[in-house]
């Protein structure tokens, strides 16, 4: 009898801890503990879950790990908004935040009562988040009925938001739990951004616990009718951008290593890493994406030629393209025609090796940087985050991520500058 | 690490084809509302500003300048429109005419609340129909421009086939009977290959049947102030739109297609019908309110079909013999 092939999944929110464990590379620049609240940047895949797991599981094992998309599920689906919707009306706004407020401490009751802190004391603390609808009796401790309730309660039961409460809320149970409390936020970029706002607001050195987020750059989208001049990036927490040298040795070593690990599990994909030296610059930062791109060539026949790998890449390469498409509609009106226009361009320095083709997009009128601020809601800006949320555009190498700013340099991912013709690219 | 730096400008992004000035607009969005309807105008206007906002997408609808014949010009607003939103709330038997008339168009029915949606015949929630109340506006407006923007925009309703008949009959429209009655019997009597059908708009739920039933080459709907009605301006909508049924000349030919809508009496014709069907020009639609009439303007079509049909075979045949 045999035993089936092991599969590592490629998405960290899926793997076991053993898996995490397995398939941990340390991220260059991203320290093994977090001594600061931070935000972690990246693209599609490059980590950012992973990260939050793995420090989880080992330097922070009080963290709470939450992943807003799935907590904030019901306030996207009962307001009808979600994570890329930058226009709120001011009414919806506040009651979203109210409620997001106590969804997101409900959660947090819910786990460290878990650990064993009472659910009555939680409660108690609980309490002031709560609307007079949805108050639990005094003694009452049935924290997955309170959840039920304020998960499925009505919009127009909010009262106007006190941001303190939370602040206040987590203070309490920071003490409660004698400081041992992390909090880590993931997907930022897909919750509504009244919420956005509040779990950036947490952010700030003066609350006791740790706080990291994880989002994809264009979290500047939803950022951009969030502006708070009182809480600044690099003063009042860290920022951490995974990958923002994707090219750089220590990157290409790490993503390379990243790949060899989950090759060895995946005992089925069975590509020789070695066969692989070309992937890293079609991955860029997406240790997914190398791993998807290693997976198709595994499965093109058996054979890793360089027909193969072309046509493997120019299968991945029309699929991203429609994805970008449909993502710029209606700013952009062909962006196939787009990439072919940056491939005529530069034309004799693309027949050369690799290299990460950088666009200065920018009228003589226009400032060099684009303010994100709401009045800076224009069709340009918006288009460029569509573009890296897309996975078209990214921060040209060396660019750090910066909240409420968005570069007018940008790299056209190197899938979408290679020609399908220069073979240097593919060996 | 070295790079490739090129300067572009936003207009390259925008419009790499280039071309002189950008294209202005990329997608039409025909918005199909009752004017007087409170929630239908709010719902425009957060089209028109999110439209406003990305750019390159015009929202279109029934509001037409002074001294224009306003039912040609929303038929040509509509057939230019890449999308069709309709705003069922209530429903409104023009915003029906409308839906119908929108033919092969990717067409998104929407309702003020969900409640409005046990106001529809099951017939049209056949589609999945979109809510925009209160918040809702957000993402139905944003769901409307991306499906604006996806490639996969059109739905393709089958040509037309020069086969049979339709009768559209409400089950409260025993009136109509008699009518019903003397077409099955011309139709009988002229020997035509398909017998006409009569449905019963109360009983269609099927998109299936729905679809089937827009092949007629003549549809015949009754008009009495029911739901039914709205099946009725529905199937004449789809007539005018895509006004020919067959394959084209030299391939079986075609026949024009035709409406004719039957009520009690005149007044309950002018009540009944919708301003936009009314203003159709009369090779399009027949309003009859008589039996005497109906019998005329049968006996015309089926003799139209006829002479088709004898085109069609002489056609056939001579690509046959080729």
């Amino acid at each position: 009898m045999t035993s089936s092939a092991r599969i590592l999944p490629a998405d960290a929110d899926k793997m076991s801890t053993e898996q995490l464990t397995e398939a941990h590379v340390p991220h260059p620049g991203i320290p093994r503990a977090f001594v600061r609240s931070c935000l972690v940047i990246g693209s599609r895949g490059a980590g950012k879950t992973f990260v939050l797991r793995h420090r989880r599981h080992t330097a922070h094992p009080d963290a709470i790990y939450i992943s807003l998309q799935k907590t904030l599920r019901s306030l996207a689906s009962d307001a009808g908004v979600g994570g890329r919707t930058v226009i709120y009306p001011p009414d919806l706004a506040a009651t979203l935040t109210s409620k997001a407020m106590a969804i997101l401490a409900t959660t947090i009751s819910q786990r460290v009562a878990e650990r064993g802190l009472p659910e009555h004391v939680v409660v108690d603390a609980l309490r002031p988040l709560l609307p007079r609808g949805i108050q639990p009796l005094s003694g009452a401790s049935d924290l997955p009925a309170i959840a039920k309730a304020v998960n499925g309660s009505r919009l127009d039961e909010w009262p106007e938001p006190a941001r303190h409460l939370l602040f206040d809320f987590i203070e309490q149970v920071y003490e409660l739990t004698s400081g041992s409390l992390a909090l880590f936020f993931d997907r930022a970029d897909d919750a509504p951004l009244p919420a956005l706002s509040l779990v950036l607001g947490l952010l700030d050195q003066s609350l006791p616990c740790l706080v990291v987020v994880a989002a994809r750059p264009s979290v500047s989208r939803v950022l951009a009718g969030g502006f708070d001049p009182t809480l600044i990036a690099g003063d009042h927490y860290d920022v951490f951008h995974l990958g923002s040298q994707p090219y750089a040795e220590a990157w290409r070593t790490f993503l390379l290593e990243s790949l060899t690990r989950f090759l060895a599990v995946n005992e089925v994909l069975g590509v020789p890493v070695s066969e692989l030296s070309w992937l890293p610059h079609f991955a860029r930062d997406s240790i997914r994406d190398a791993l998807l791109l290693a997976q198709a060539i595994s499965t093109a026949g058996g054979s890793n030629s360089l027909d193969a790998r072309r046509e493997v890449l120019l299968n991945v390469r029309a699929q991203r393209i429609d994805r970008a498409r449909t993502a710029l509609h209606p700013a952009v009106s062909d962006f196939a025609a787009f990439t072919r226009l940056v491939q005529r361009r530069c034309a004799k320095a693309l027949d050369g090796p690799p290299l990460p083709v950088v666009l200065r997009l920018g009228d003589a009128s226009l400032q060099p940087q684009l303010s994100l601020l709401p009045a800076g809601q224009d069709r340009r800006t918006l288009t460029l985050l569509d573009g890296m949320r897309a996975e078209a555009f990214h921060y040209p190498p060396g660019t750090l991520w910066t909240p409420y700013e968005i570069p007018t340099r940008v790299e056209l991912a190197p899938l979408l500058a290679w020609n399908g013709r220069n073979d240097k690219w593919i060996q | 690490m070295d790079s490739i730096e090129l300067n572009f400008s936003w207009q390259d992004l925008f419009n790499p084809a280039g071309g002189g000035p950008r294209k202005a607009t990329q997608a039409r969005i025909f918005l199909a509302y009752p004017f007087s309807s409170s929630s239908g105008q709010r719902l425009r206007k957060a089209l028109a500003d999110a439209a406003d906002r990305v750019g390159g997408v015009e929202i279109l609808d029934g509001h037409v300048a002074d001294g224009v014949a306003w039912a040609p010009e929303v038929r040509k607003r509509i057939k230019k429109s890449k999308l069709v939103v309709a705003d069922l709330t209530g429903p409104s038997i023009e915003v029906v005419f409308e839906l119908g008339f929108a033919a092969n168009k990717r067409v998104v029915p929407v309702v003020h609340r969900k409640s409005d949606v046990s106001a529809l015949p099951a017939w049209i929630t056949a589609d999945q129909v979109t809510t925009h109340q209160g918040t809702e506006l957000i993402t139905t407006v944003e769901r409307i421009l991306r499906i604006a923007g996806s490639r996969t925009t059109s739905r393709v309703r089958e040509i037309p086939a020069p086969g049979h008949i339709l009768f559209i009959q409400g089950e409260a429209a025993d009136w109509a009977d008699r009518y019903w009655a003397d077409l099955a019997a011309m139709a009988t009597s002229a020997a035509m290959p398909y017998p006409p059908q009569r449905i019963t708009p109360e009983t269609l739920y099927s998109p299936e049947d729905i679809a089937a039933y827009l092949n007629a080459w003549l549809v015949v709907g009754c008009l009495d102030g029911t739901p039914a009605d709205l099946a009725t301006h529905f199937f004449v909508g789809d007539t005018v739109a895509r006004d020919s049924a067959g394959a084209g000349p030299g391939k079986g030919e075609s026949i024009g297609r035709h409406a004719i809508v039957l009520a009690k009496s005149s007044p309950a014709m002018d009540r009944h019908l919708a301003d936009s069907a009314r203003r159709l020009p009369q090779e399009r639609l027949t309003r009859v309110t008589d039996q005497h009439a109906l019998e005329h303007t049968l006996a015309h079509h089926i003799q139209r079909y006829n002479a088709f049909l004898r085109v069609a075979g002489a056609s056939t045949r001579s690509r046959v013999t080729e």
